[in-house]
């Protein structure tokens, strides 16, 4: 089922950058449009092909089992996606250096470490190493946030 | 003939060899193994954050901090491509399908020793190449026009589509999404902005390094997520660094290979490292009695992407050198370096500034060698990482990844995107889409569609870009059968099976 899902999802992508390229000059568009058509040709190929080895005769309990899947997964996988989401939502109010302490904490702690050593290392040092050396080797300034902004 | 004869090598050698060049070339060899081994940053990045440090050097010392950073930044993205399957590099994409599954069976120790080996064999031939043949088959790149240059990039995509994967068509699917992203931001020909959605961020193309590291880097760490444990399953770390020497001496032919594939890819301008360690792995797999155990921890498959990684600078360096062309993104930085100091590629090169040829020619071999054991001294810690656990390693890693997205540009979108890209390479490693084709879809992308409009411009319809020289015949041809032979598979799977 969750093949399914997303292949539909891919369809849809692929069928929104299709309609999308009508706005533009047939000679920007030529090529994209082409390559779009042609990618959604193969995923309706590869969905036929699909269909037809997981419900022929000669089908297996292996393969029914296999795609029985859904795109719903473990806890672990949610809390690891819920925190990157949360991350690059946080990045821009409260900076490189504060979100990834919290970011680094929270994830480790939700996937299972309880070290209060290793939870303190991981998130605060690791974090600083970071920022001191993109700020001082490599002379990229990473974001304060706007937050640190409007206090300081 | 051979204009290396009449470079004067003495000096070159008291040069190189001389006490502050070498500390030099060691010291810039760990800071190139370093920065080539963290995601987002690679050896352009590495010379590039090297050119300000160097400006008011001597223009020889320069080059050999630059030369020695370039060929071990190479060499070190291999590094957390076997470790932890995030490869430093879009050149070192492919070390991590045969690498990591080795370091998940404990033997990162041996699969570090296999990448450094074929890494310096590799470069060590390539330099040789450049400097016994460069200007002499300098000139056969001139015989590829757009057309052989767009039915190469459609070949390309092809070929591993229907051979790095289980699904030609999800092969193509999945090169085909690698296009469309690499279409997006400002038309190359026209100036035109499209595809960009209403987006500030997509007005520019979204750089090959912030796909690798989302659907590579944080799409491993989304499966790491899901493990407990540590990387390597016994959690311990088997088969030394010397090890790893002996493994690579039995595939000589495949090492042999790679180097020639690395070469060629090298010195045709546009074709880049990444696609050059794909279609040498690809090649192996094609090749070998086994093909099922590639991408499962076999030894043979990291010998042929890393010979053919390093081999590619060696034969990048042949028309940036000579037509002043660069052969890829790192010989474009190198290129910009040699203009900094005044320095003019071409005839006049070899005629006004012989003996800097020829202290760069030793610099590259003495490069090649010295990554090896400072590789060995980097390696013996790094590979312990394997054995820690996942439950602090899946953060560090994640915000390694997010960090290097953003240092690579300084632009916030570029988390964003790795983010969302990671999302869809954990789906599509889910449902066995292959991302290595979505790779290089982005990496052939701008290359494909340039020569693709210069065709257009030239030969008017698409069927006379087919005809338009014995070469194109030919390579069409091939994509032709490639399909065909992909397609019977795919349809066919048990008489594939059968006759096998």
């Amino acid at each position: 089922m969750g093949e399914w899902i997303f292949r539909g999802l891919l369809a849809t992508g692929l069928l929104y950058y299709l309609w999308e390229g009508e706005t533009y000059s047939p000679h920007a568009a030529r090529l994209p449009q082409i390559v779009a058509g042609a990618t959604l040709l193969f995923l309706m190929l590869d969905a036929i092909i699909s269909w037809r080895k997981n419900y022929s005769r000669k089908q297996t309990a292996s393969m029914r089992e296999s795609n029985a899947g859904s795109l719903l997964e473990s806890p672990r996988f949610y809390a690891t996606a819920f925190c990157m989401i949360a991350y690059v939502l946080l990045f821009p109010f409260f900076g490189y250096i504060v979100s990834s302490v919290f970011f680094v904490f929270a994830l480790s702690r939700l996937l299972g470490e309880r070290r209060w050593y290793v939870l303190t290392i991981c998130s605060i040092v690791v974090p600083l190493i970071f920022w001191f050396a993109s700020e001082q080797y490599l002379k990229v300034v990473m974001p304060k946030g706007m937050l640190l902004q409007i206090i300081f | 003939m051979f204009p290396f004869l009449d470079l004067p090598w003495a000096q070159g050698f008291a040069s190189a060899f001389s006490p502050e060049h070498l500390l030099i070339l060691i010291l810039a060899s760990f800071l190139g193994v370093i920065c080539g081994a963290l995601p987002g940053i690679g050896a352009s990045l590495t010379m590039s954050l090297l050119i300000p440090f160097s400006f008011h050097w001597d223009k020889t010392t320069g080059l050999i901090l630059l030369v020695s950073a370039w060929a071990s930044a190479v060499y070190g993205g291999s590094i957390t491509a076997i470790l932890i399957n995030t490869p430093g590099t879009g050149g070192n994409v492919a070390s991590a399908f045969d690498g990591f599954p080795l370091s998940e069976k404990g033997r990162a120790g041996e699969a570090l020793g296999i990448s450094a080996f074929a890494s310096a064999v590799g470069g060590l031939v390539g330099v040789g190449f450049l400097i016994f043949f460069s200007p002499i088959l300098a000139k056969f790149t001139v015989e590829f026009g757009p057309a052989e240059y767009f039915i190469i990039g459609l070949l390309a995509l092809c070929m591993i589509a229907a051979l790095s994967g289980t699904s030609l068509m999800r092969g193509l699917i999945s090169g085909g999404i690698g296009l469309l992203i690499s279409f997006m931001g400002y038309d190359i020909i026209t100036g035109e902005l499209r595809f960009n959605f209403g987006f500030e961020y997509l007005e520019e193309r979204i750089h090959f390094v912030i796909i690798v590291i989302g659907v590579f880097g944080v799409a491993q760490c989304l499966r790491f997520s899901e493990t407990v444990g540590s990387i390597s399953r016994s959690g311990r770390v088997r088969g030394g660094y010397l090890s790893g020497v002996k493994t690579t001496l039995k595939y000589p032919f495949t090492l042999l290979r790679s180097i020639g594939i690395g070469i060629i890819f090298g010195f045709i301008p546009g074709l880049g490292t990444s696609s050059a360690s794909l279609f040498s792995w690809t090649e192996a797999k094609r090749t070998a009695k086994d093909p099922e155990s590639f991408g499962k921890g076999n030894p043979e498959g990291l010998v042929a992407s890393e010979a053919a990684n390093n081999a590619v600078e060696g034969g990048a360096l042949t028309p940036t050198l000579t037509l002043g062309i660069p052969g890829n993104p790192n010989s474009a930085v190198f290129l910009a370096a040699m203009l900094m100091y005044g320095i003019l590629p071409g005839q006049q090169l070899y005629e006004a500034n012989s003996d800097l040829v020829a202290t760069l020619f030793i610099t590259l071999i003495l490069s090649q060698s010295v990554f090896f054991f400072t590789g060995w001294a980097v390696s013996i810690g790094a590979a312990r990482v394997t054995t820690l656990s996942l439950t602090f390693l899946a953060p560090l890693i994640l915000l390694i990844c997010l960090t290097g997205a953003y240092v690579s540009n300084g632009q916030f979108g570029d988390v964003a995107v790795a983010v969302i890209l990671g999302l869809l390479g954990y789906y599509m490693h889910r449902y066995k889409y292959s991302a290595v084709c979505l790779l290089l879809g982005v990496i052939i992308g701008p290359l494909t569609e340039r020569n693709y409009h210069r065709s257009m411009i030239i030969y008017q319809d698409p069927w006379s870009i087919i005809t338009a020289s014995y070469i194109s015949i030919g390579l069409t041809v091939l994509l032709i059968f490639i399909l065909a032979w992909g397609l019977w598979r795919t349809l066919l799977p048990h008489k594939a099976g059968a006759s096998r």
